[in-house]
C-alpha cells in the first residue's frame, strides 16, 4: 500500500511539468537521477566479486595487471599525472574497436549484404535491393550532394532520400506509439492500482 | 618514443591482435584476445568509482559555494546514500532493495520515457509541417503507421493496416539495410584513422 503511494506520488511529481517546472518535479526528478546511480552503483559493485575477488582466491594473480590498469584512471584526480590515464583508455580503446570492427564486417555489412542479394528473387526483394543501394548511395559523400554529379547518383540520392523519409516517418511514428503505451500504463496504475476508480 | 606515440602503439597491437583472433582460429590469439576481453571488464568495474567521486565533488562544490537550488544537491546525497546502503546491507536481490526498485525507479523511469513521447509529437507538430516534399513523406508515412497500428484506423479502413505492413517490410527495411551498411562502413574507416594514428581523441592531453 505504502509503495503504491510512494510510486504515485513519484509519477504525478513527474508529470507535473506538463503544467510547470515545480518544486515536486524537481524532486521527483533528483530522486531518479540518484536511485539509478545507487543502482547501478550496487550492481557494479556485486560484480567485483566474480570477476575480481574470486580469480584472486583461486591464485589467478593476472587479474591484479588489468586492476591496476584500472587504478591508473583515478589519475585523473591528481594534477599533472592525468597522462597515466592513457595506459587502461589506450587498452579499453583497442579491445573496443577490435571487437567492433569484427563485429561489424560479419553483422552490419556481410549478413545485411547477403540478405539484400538473396532476397532478389521476388518483386520485393528487387524493390529492397534498389531501396539499400540507393540509401548507400545517398550516404556517399565523397562528392558533395550540390555540386555536378552524374545523372545517375543524382537519382538514386533522391530515391534513397524517399526510402530514408519513408523510413523514419515509419519509426517515428513506432516509437511514439510505445510511448504512448507506457503513458497509457502509467494512467492506468495512478486511476487503477492507487485511486481504484477503474 | 614520446607518450602519445606510445598509447598508440598499445591501441595498435591490441586491436590487431583483437581482429586477428576474431577472423582466423589461432589458439595463442584466442587466448590472447579472450584475456584482454576480460581485462577491459575489469578495467571498467575498478573505474567505477571515478564516475560516483567526480558526481559527489561537483554536489559537494554545488553545497559548499550555496550555489542556486543547492538543496537538491543535498537531496540527491542523501537518497544516494541511503539506496546504496540498502543495496550494500541487503545485497540487489534483497527485498528493501527491490521495493525500492519496483517502487520508485521503474514507475520514475516508465513515467519519464512516456512524457517524452509526448514531447516528441508536439516537436513533430512544428518540425513536420508541410514544408518541402521531404517533410511531406514523413509526415503521410508517419500518420499512416500511426492509423494502421491501431484499431482507430483499422475502424477508418483497412487499407492503412496494408500499406503499414508494406512500409514496415519494403522500404524500412531498405532504409535500415542501407543506414546499416553505410555506418558499418563510416565506422571501419573511423577504426582506420585510429590506427594509423590520424585520430587521437582518445589519448590525454590530445584533442586531435
Amino acid at each position: 500500500m505504502a509503495g503504491t503511494w510512494i510510486a504515485a506520488i513519484c509519477t504525478l511529481g513527474l508529470m507535473s511539468f506538463v503544467i510547470k517546472d515545480s518544486p515536486l518535479y524537481r524532486l521527483a526528478e533528483y530522486t531518479f537521477l540518484a536511485v539509478g546511480t545507487a543502482y547501478s552503483f550496487v550492481l557494479s559493485l556485486e560484480r567485483l566479486n566474480p570477476v575480481i575477488i574470486t580469480p584472486i582466491k583461486q591464485g589467478k594473480y593476472t587479474i591484479f595487471i588489468p586492476v591496476a590498469l584500472g587504478l591508473l584512471l583515478y589519475s585523473r584526480f591528481f594534477r599533472g599525472k592525468q597522462w597515466l590515464m592513457g595506459f587502461p583508455i589506450s587498452v579499453t580503446i583497442g579491445v573496443g574497436l577490435g571487437l567492433s570492427l569484427k563485429g561489424i564486417v560479419s553483422s552490419e555489412i556481410v549478413k545485411q549484404l547477403s540478405d539484400t542479394y538473396t532476397s532478389i528473387g521476388s518483386l520485393e526483394g528487387v524493390l529492397i535491393f534498389v531501396g539499400v543501394i540507393c540509401v548507400i548511395l545517398f550516404f556517399y559523400f565523397s562528392r558533395s550532394n550540390t555540386g555536378a554529379n552524374p545523372p545517375v547518383l543524382a537519382v538514386a540520392r533522391k530515391i534513397g532520400r524517399v526510402f530514408l523519409m519513408i523510413a523514419f516517418g515509419c519509426m517515428f511514428s513506432n516509437v511514439i506509439l510505445s510511448r504512448m503505451t507506457l503513458l497509457l500504463g502509467r494512467i492506468k496504475f495512478l486511476l487503477g492500482d492507487w485511486l481504484n476508480i477503474i | 618514443m614520446n607518450r602519445n606515440n606510445l598509447f598508440l602503439g598499445i591501441t595498435v597491437i591490441i586491436t590487431l591482435t583483437t581482429l586477428v583472433a576474431g577472423f582466423f582460429d589461432l589458439s595463442i590469439f584466442n587466448t590472447i584476445s579472450a584475456n584482454l576481453v576480460n581485462w577491459s571488464v575489469v578495467i571498467g568495474l575498478v573505474a567505477l568509482a571515478t564516475a560516483i567521486i567526480s558526481l559527489m565533488r561537483m554536489h559537494v562544490k554545488r553545497i559548499m559555494t550555496r550555489r542556486r537550488e543547492w538543496f537538491y544537491s543535498l537531496y540527491f546525497i542523501v537518497v544516494f546514500t541511503a539506496v546504496c546502503s540498502i543495496g550494500l546491507i541487503y545485497s540487489s536481490r534483497g527485498q528493501p532493495f527491490m521495493y525500492v526498485v519496483n517502487n520508485i525507479l521503474v514507475p520514475l523511469s516508465t513515467t519519464i520515457y512516456s512524457l517524452l513521447g509526448l514531447w516528441m509529437a508536439t516537436a513533430a507538430y512544428r518540425a513536420f509541417r508541410v514544408r518541402s516534399i521531404d517533410s511531406t513523406i514523413l509526415l503521410v508515412t508517419g500518420i499512416i503507421v500511426l492509423l494502421g497500428s491501431t484499431s482507430f484506423g483499422a475502424a477508418i479502413s483497412p487499407v492503412f493496416a496494408r500499406i503499414t505492413i508494406f512500409i514496415r517490410l519494403i522500404p524500412t527495411t531498405a532504409a535500415s539495410r542501407g543506414i546499416l551498411i553505410s555506418g558499418g562502413l563510416g565506422a571501419i574507416a573511423l577504426g582506420i584513422r585510429i590506427l594509423l594514428g590520424v585520430e587521437r581523441g582518445h589519448i590525454p592531453g590530445q584533442s586531435k
